[in-house]
């Protein structure tokens, strides 16, 4: 299973061409607001959640896109279903 | 119980996702008959915004009489009125979810849609403004002009369970709230605002 670090950092590529403040990349953190702080808008954030699932060969539910807020949060989804 | 929601989408500021993702994206978005429209559809592209924003609008409206619910945007299926599949500026209909329907109109121009979502028996007044530096900014003081009350601001309170842990913008004077239920949108270059008295 792929540590926390490796998983965020794949995330992190999988969010920059979908971000528009790309300065916020540089300082991403577990905390980092996917909406906020990176202005990723809603029709991306799905994008976002379909690349996850390719990159990860995972299947993200409804529940669980819906909960996804910050980086943090899509780790951590990965990181479950992974695990599961 | 009279609410609104409203969503606006900016043509420039289109996800740039491969097509494989764009494929994937409307089977997750849309119902099956939303899916036959868009294969019908003679400008595809902007029918699917249209559907897109009128979920977005409906969902902000839903959230607004209950717990936050989770946004599936399948689970909101439009209903249009009329052809859908023709190139019109405007667009109606309905969206469906769980056990409501709300009241959809849609404008469509050639670098936005704009989806207005709503219960009750009046349209909302409604409107989107350009303005790329700050359009968020712009959709609140768009409100309050049209509103005209000395004082007036859009606030929000903490809520549970919503993505940025804020609920739904209010219109206050001196902390009173005011009796008319407000929406607030932005994306790209444009900020957009509708209202329902």
């Amino acid at each position: 299973m792929a540590q926390q670090s490796e998983v965020m950092g794949k995330v992190v590529e999988i969010l920059r061409p979908f971000v528009k403040n790309q300065d916020a990349l540089e300082g991403v953190s577990m905390d980092t607001s996917i909406l906020k702080d990176l202005r990723v808008n809603s029709a991306r954030l799905v994008d976002i959640v379909l690349e996850i699932e390719d990159a990860f060969g995972i299947a993200v539910s409804d529940e669980q896109a819906d909960r996804v807020a910050t980086v943090g949060d899509a780790v951590s989804l990965i990181l479950q279903n992974e695990a599961a | 119980m009279t609410v609104v929601g409203n969503d606006v989408v900016d043509f420039r500021d289109i996800s740039p996702a491969p097509e494989r993702i764009r494929r994937r994206f409307v089977e997750r978005v849309c119902a099956s008959s939303e899916r036959a429209l868009l294969d019908a559809a003679h400008d595809a592209r902007a029918v699917l915004w249209a559907l897109f924003a009128a979920k977005e609008a409906a969902f902000k409206a839903l959230s607004k009489l209950g717990p936050v619910p989770v946004f599936a945007h399948r689970r909101f299926v439009v209903c249009p009125d009329g052809d859908w599949r023709a190139p019109a500026p405007h667009l109606s209909g309905a969206v469906e979810v769980e056990s409501r329907r709300f009241t959809l109109s849609v404008a469509v121009t050639g670098d936005f849609v704009h989806a207005l979502a709503w219960l009750g028996p009046a349209a909302p007044d409604g409107e989107v403004v350009e303005d790329a530096q700050a359009p968020g900014a712009a959709a609140r003081r768009g409100l309050l002009a049209r509103l005209g009350v000395a004082g007036a601001a859009v606030l929000r309170e903490p809520r549970e369970g919503t993505r940025d842990g804020l609920g739904p913008p209010f219109v206050a004077v001196d902390g009173r709230r005011l009796p008319v239920d407000v929406s607030l949108s932005h994306d790209g270059r444009f900020g957009a605002w509708a209202m329902l008295c």
